[in-house]
This record gives C-alpha cells, structure tokens and sequence, in this order.
C-alpha cells in the first residue's frame, strides 16, 4: 500500500479520478470502487519492485481507457443520467418561474398603484413588459458567470450531474421565459383594449389565478416524483 | 487470446462461479480469474465493473461496502439466490455447448 504521504501519487489519482468525472456518467460510488482497485494495484505493482510512479502509470493503463471506461458507465448508468439532467431543468424552470411570478407581481402591484393613469400611457407599459424580461437577463447573467467561473472539479464533484448542469438550467429557464414573455406580451395588449384593469373580466382573473397556481403546485409534484425516483434507482446498490 | 464476444459472454458466469467460493471483491476477482485460467482470460480491468454493477441491479449479486486495513473502503460482492439460479442456467447453456462441440472435436485416430 502506499504511504498516505505520498502526496505526488495521491495528487496524480485525484487528478486522474476528476478527469473520470468530468464526463458525467459515473456515480461517486462507481468512481470510488476504481479508485480502490487503482490503489490495490499500485500496492501490488510497488511490492515487485516499481517506483510509485511507474506503478501508477501501468496501473492506469490496466485499468482502461478514460473513455472507454465513461462509455461503458454510460451504458449501465444511463437511467439515472437522464434522470438527473431532467431534475436539473425541472430545478432551473422553477427557479425561472418564481423570478418570473416575482417580478410580475411586482408590475401588477405597480399598475394598482398607479390606476389612475390610462394605460395608453408608454412608460408604463414599458415598465410591465421590462419587468417580465428582467428575470430573463438576471438568470442569463447568473449562469454565464456560473458557467464561467466554477472550476470544472467543483462541477465535477456534484456527482452524476451531467457536464454543463448551467446550460441545460439556462436553457430550459431562457425558453420558458421565452414563452412567457409573448403570453404577457398579448396580455398587455388585452389591458390596452379593454381600457383598464377595472374592465376586467372574472374571466381573465380566474385565468391569471390558474396561471400562477398550476406551476407551484405541478412543478414541486413533478420534482419531488422525479426525485423518488431516483432515490429509488440509486439505492438498489448500497 | 479469447475473442470478445467469447470474453463478454463468459464473464457473467465466471464472476458468479468464483463468487460461489465466497465472497470477493473487483481486484481479487479479476486476479482469481487470472490465476485459474493460467493467464488466458485478461480482463481489461476497469470494464468489470459495470458489468458488476449491471449484476448487481438484476440482483444476481449483493454487495456491501466495508473498510479495509488502511481505511478505504471497498465493494464487496456475494452471490446472491437469483445469481444461483442464474449460474446453474448458465452452466446448463455451456456444458450443452461443451458437449457438443466435444463430440464433433474428439481426436480422430490416425489410420495405420
């Protein structure tokens, strides 16, 4: 076995072990099992007579390709990837959607307050439609800086997140926004049409009511299935 | 050495045979499998391992984390009742190839 000193070696395996990581399709726990035959390994290689560092690079070498090694993961973990890639959109859209309702009600709250004034008025209009594009940016920036910022290890350490968890987040996110923009865009054209919030219908409330009731209540039953369900994939192996 | 397919399809009821032995983990595995067929079966090593963790989701295996001398903690595999049925399957499927193949190959006397 080699000493815990060896920081040299110690250093090489963790590098060796992120560069397994990196590609998403290996459990902490699949990582962990190659680790520990890596190791017995070297310990066996070092007892007939080779330098740690020798030891570590046929050692490496036995054990397979990096990529040929992610790729057969990928076949055996496949499941659980696709799982984890969907709970992340599902996390980035929620997230989406509460800036997203957020910053709405702060426009409609806004609007109240300003009754008086006719909604012919531009900057007002400009300020509901501004108000629902903010989040859009805000979350854009957020993951570009993520993205840019987060050194690969620390993305790699999450486990069996995918790759690029803040691009799928930001994409999902970005085309919900999408969507939602042009829906209260056709909204706002309604309040123009029908002079103001007081024309109203019980209609259009009921609507805007359903339309924020139907994600805090499908989403977290969406999530918290998804999140069983993955329980359940992951614990079949101790 | 053994062609691929003939490698890929014997590991399963090789790992299951020598886990009958007793218990095992991925290393020593390997190095039984190495030592038994005097050095003919080679696994490429990492590519065990999601073959035993394919294993272990059809439960033809049961394993178990433990810690080991130095500390690190190590997979350990039994076979599990599925994998003994699974196993005596297997052997079926291979002595009747055996067999066969035995019958068609046995050595012609050399005529005089």
């Amino acid at each position: 076995m080699e000493t815990p000193n060896d920081t040299g070696l110690n250093e090489a395996i963790r590098l060796w072990r992120a560069g397994l990581a990196d590609a998403g399709t290996m459990r902490p726990a699949d990582l962990d099992e190659l680790e520990i035959h890596l190791r017995d390994s070297i310990g066996q290689l070092t007892r007939t007579g080779l330098a740690s560092e020798e030891a570590f690079l046929v050692a490496r070498r036995r054990l397979g390709t990096a990529g040929g090694l992610t790729a057969e993961f990928a076949k055996v973990n496949g499941h659980e990837i696709w799982l984890t890639r969907v709970l992340w959109m599902v996390g980035g859209v929620m997230v989406a959607l509460l800036m997203e309702k957020l910053s709405s009600t702060a426009a409609n709250l806004a609007l109240f307050a300003n009754a008086s004034i006719q909604l012919e008025g531009q900057p007002l209009v400009w300020f509901v439609l501004g108000a629902q594009w903010f989040p859009a940016f805000a979350m854009a920036a957020l993951c570009w800086m993520g993205i840019r910022s987060l050194p690969g290890r620390l993305l790699s350490r999450a486990g069996s997140a995918p790759r690029h968890p803040w691009l799928t987040t930001f994409g999902a996110a970005l085309g919900l926004f999408l969507v939602t923009a042009l829906s209260v865009g056709t909204q706002v054209l309604v309040f123009r049409g029908a002079g103001g919030i007081a024309e109203l219908g019980t209609v259009m409330v009921c609507r805007s009511y359903a339309m924020l009731l139907a994600p805090l209540v499908v989403w977290p039953a969406l999530l918290c299935w998804l999140l069983r369900r993955r329980a359940r994939s992951v614990t079949r192996s101790f | 050495m053994l062609s691929k397919e003939l490698v890929a399809a014997s590991t399963v009821p090789l790992v299951l045979s020598v886990l009958t032995e007793g218990e095992s983990y991925g290393y020593a595995l390997i190095a039984r499998v190495r030592e038994l067929s005097g050095g003919q079966i080679e696994w490429s090593e990492g590519m065990l391992y999601p073959v035993l963790h394919w294993m272990e989701t059809e439960r033809l295996v049961e394993a178990e984390w433990r810690e080991s001398e130095a500390g690190r903690k190590r997979k350990y595999y039994r076979i599990s009742r599925t994998g003994r049925r699974a196993l005596a399957d297997e052997k079926d499927q291979w002595l009747a190839v055996h067999a066969t193949l035995s019958r068609l190959w046995k050595p012609q006397t050399i005529p005089a």
